[in-house]
């Protein structure tokens, strides 16, 4: 009996210890993360300023150039797969990190999840051809290959996952931001209460504050239509396509991003207003 | 000698004195010894009105709309702080991913620039500059 109790406290110690490890350092792994690919991002331009230095180089011969190039060229293609391969880390740990999602929002996610699968093909593909590659006309076309997969598949699934993130987030801050207002309103009600404030003095002030917030909410519900519609077209063809912009009543055309930008926005006039009242309840109570 | 004593024990108060002697005794001040429990309760007794007076005279000279005033203060309500106001816009963390949005965007165009180097596919001599411009604008 002692023993299962102490089997059962040591792991009851251990998962304590482990959330609150998580919980102190998972903003600081954030930032590490994020400092992480800066910092390849730097070796990256390193790299080309390195090729370019070559390039320069009167004192060298065309072949002694040439091998030196091959090389440098190599070297910065290796840089840019690794950063590449940190950014898809990244974005995983994102979309992972994700918690409470609705059921729209979980098939949202697994589909988003499922880019990393076939982006590992791509990746062990370049890395085989780049291994391979031995003269300085294979790895420059292996530079084309690897910015035209880039261009045409890569990004525009980054684009989508980072849009599906921010939309998600927002929506974490809108709570925050509704409850806010919630305690404001009640802390209002009682100095109404103590006949310190009325409410003809802070009433225009909540209507800003509420229709702010309403707004925000609004834009950001637009956002995740676009979001799903923009994931959807790219799994569909395109009657398929058409036909999910009458389910999700797909009229706006702006970008998801946008659209979070411009939700944080009435958010913020949200909380200029909330600052506004602080300032004349204190007015009013210094009176 | 014997005599004499025996007169003398027989004498007695008359029936008027020993009532108003009994009724003096009866009605003088009786000395009690407090007990413990008396003497905390008469402690309490006089901290009690010395509050009570020390509250009175704080209302007298208008502590009261002070009083009131005091716990209004937006620094006692937290809800309307503005320093936890202006703390709470700006560290959402909306904000953040934000600019982690504006990284891979950054980042995009970085790499385009370095496989165009790369490549030899596109050159411009001013590479590194735009390499450079886009490194400082890195927002993370």
């Amino acid at each position: 009996m002692n023993m299962i109790c102490n089997v059962n406290f040591k792991k009851l110690f251990l998962v304590f210890t482990a959330s609150l490890f998580l919980g102190l350092f998972s903003p600081f792994s954030r930032i590490y993360a994020q400092e992480n690919l800066k910092s390849v991002l730097r070796e990256v331009a390193g790299k080309i300023e390195g090729i370019g230095e070559i390039e320069n180089n009167r004192l060298l011969t065309d072949e002694q150039r040439g091998q030196r190039e091959a090389t440098a060229r190599k070297e910065a293609l290796g840089k840019i797969f690794d950063l590449t391969l940190l950014e898809d880390k990244d974005l995983k740990n994102k979309l992972n990190n994700l918690e409470n999602l609705s059921e729209d929002q979980e098939t949202a996610r697994e589909i988003l999840l499922s880019i990393f699968t076939e982006n590992e093909n791509a990746y062990q593909e370049m890395q085989k051809r780049l291994a391979a590659a031995k003269t300085l006309e294979e790895v420059k076309r292996l530079a084309v290959d690897f910015k035209n997969w880039r261009n045409i598949v890569y990004s525009p699934k980054v684009e989508k996952i980072i849009s599906f993130v921010l939309v998600f987030q927002q929506q974490k801050t809108l709570a925050i931001a509704q409850e806010r207002l919630a305690k404001i309103k009640a802390d209002l009600e009682e100095l109404e209460n103590s006949g310190l404030v009325t409410k003809e003095d802070t009433d225009n002030l909540i209507q800003i504050a509420e229709s702010s917030l309403q707004k925000a909410e609004e834009i950001n519900k637009q956002a995740e239509k676009n979001n799903i519609q923009i994931i959807n077209q790219s799994l569909y063809p395109q009657n398929m396509a058409r036909s999910l912009l009458e389910i999700f009543g797909f009229k706006n055309s702006e970008p998801p991003k946008a659209l979070v930008a411009k939700s944080l926005g009435k958010i913020k006039i949200a909380y200029a207003a909330f600052l506004d009242i602080s300032n004349l309840v204190k007015d009013k109570i210094q009176k | 000698m014997e005599q004499l004593l025996s007169r003398l024990k027989a004498i007695e108060p008359n029936k008027e004195y020993r009532e108003r002697s009994r009724v003096l005794i009866l009605n003088s001040q009786q000395i009690s010894y407090p007990t413990f429990f008396n003497r905390i309760l008469d402690t309490i007794q006089y901290g009690a009105a010395y509050s009570l007076a020390i509250i009175f005279i704080f209302l007298l000279v208008g502590g009261l709309s002070m009083f009131s005033r005091g716990i209004y203060s937006p620094a006692v309500i937290s809800n309307l702080d503005p320093q936890t106001l202006k703390e709470e816009s700006e560290n959402f963390d909306i904000q953040i991913q934000l600019s982690q949005a504006e990284y891979y965007e950054n980042s995009a165009k970085t790499i385009e620039i370095a496989l165009n180097a790369t490549s030899d596919e596109i050159k411009t001599n001013n590479d590194k500059e735009r390499l450079d411009e886009l490194l400082k604008e890195l927002t993370l």
